[in-house]
């Protein structure tokens, strides 16, 4: 059985684009599910939540409620101090890990 | 209207994520809630469309998170219910050995904290010894005098340990007995 690609890859970096996320601006679960669905990073809700509630465990965000101009009261992720340390990190490795990768990965042309 | 499908979808929902830790399912349904509060019939059938099919959320939450198995019926194991009974009585029928073979049981079933094993198994031990030693020390910093019924001898100091042990054995057993089916 293959595994698919793209679902390993994204379980590697999703946590971390999520906080790439949130260190933008405080979002709401419907906004983080929204731009990460588009972005092809989450299939569904299903996966968002039980992330945000690792992400929270870690202490790598926080939430607070806000009532919305449209009524309804909104649980909002922030980005913690230590996830702006992890989020850097991950920044900081990030650039050389896809580096490293393309070297490993790439085809070579002179041997085959 | 809107009500009514938002109702059914969050049912539907959390239906589906039956299996879904707890923590992670009430965060889910909170989550789709808020976002589903206040939106008017067609707004919300949108949403309920874009959100997806319930069970796909599920299959996705379960494989993001460790399930949870559905939690075993709170029974105790016969094994632990005969650990307790040796540890409460079993050195009464077979002098120490009993309590040590339930002792034993004891530390091979998962059941019970470490904590609580320890404290079964040190603290009658423990005050036995004290009483023992107790008695010891008084009957030979006494005057040794061949009538005095006031000093313990031998049998009367092994008499107070058996006691002692007792008195501790049971309560101890009892103990384990109670919480075998509440600890899983």
């Amino acid at each position: 059985m293959t595994v698919d690609v793209g679902t390993q890859l994204r379980k590697g970096v999703v946590e971390s684009c999520v906080l790439a996320l949130l260190e933008r601006e405080p979002m709401y679960g419907w906004q983080l599910a929204e731009t990460l669905t588009a972005n092809g990073m989450i299939a569904s809700i299903g996966t968002l939540y039980p992330m945000l509630s690792r992400l929270r465990a870690a202490g790598l965000v926080t939430t607070y409620n806000e009532a919305s101009a449209a009524g309804p009261v909104r649980k909002y992720y922030e980005l913690s101090a230590a996830g702006r340390e992890q989020l850097e990190a991950f920044r900081a490795q990030w650039s050389t890990f896809v580096v490293t990768v393309d070297e490993l990965v790439k085809r070579d042309d002179n041997h085959g | 209207m809107a009500e009514a499908i938002v109702t059914d979808y969050l049912l539907e929902l959390s239906e589906a994520l039956v299996d879904v830790p707890r923590e992670v399912r009430s965060e889910i349904i909170a989550g789709v809630r808020e976002e589903l509060e206040g939106l008017d019939g067609d707004a919300a059938a949108a949403r309920i469309r874009e959100l997806g099919d319930p069970a796909f959320i599920a299959a996705s939450a379960r494989e993001d998170a460790p399930t949870a198995p559905p939690a075993p019926a709170p029974r105790a194991r016969p094994l632990d219910i005969a650990a307790g009974i040796l540890v409460m009585v079993g050195g009464i029928a077979i002098p120490v050995v009993g309590w040590i073979a339930g002792i034993a049981y004891m530390w091979f079933s998962p059941t019970w904290p470490v904590r609580q094993k320890v404290l079964v198994t040190v603290l009658p031990t423990v005050l036995a010894a004290v009483v023992a030693l107790v008695a010891t020390l008084i009957s030979w910093f006494t005057v040794p005098s061949p009538v005095n019924p006031l000093i313990p001898a031998v049998y009367d100091i092994t008499h107070a340990v058996v006691i002692v042990w007792f008195v501790l054995a049971v309560p101890t057993g009892i103990w384990l007995l109670a919480t075998a089916r509440v600890r899983r």
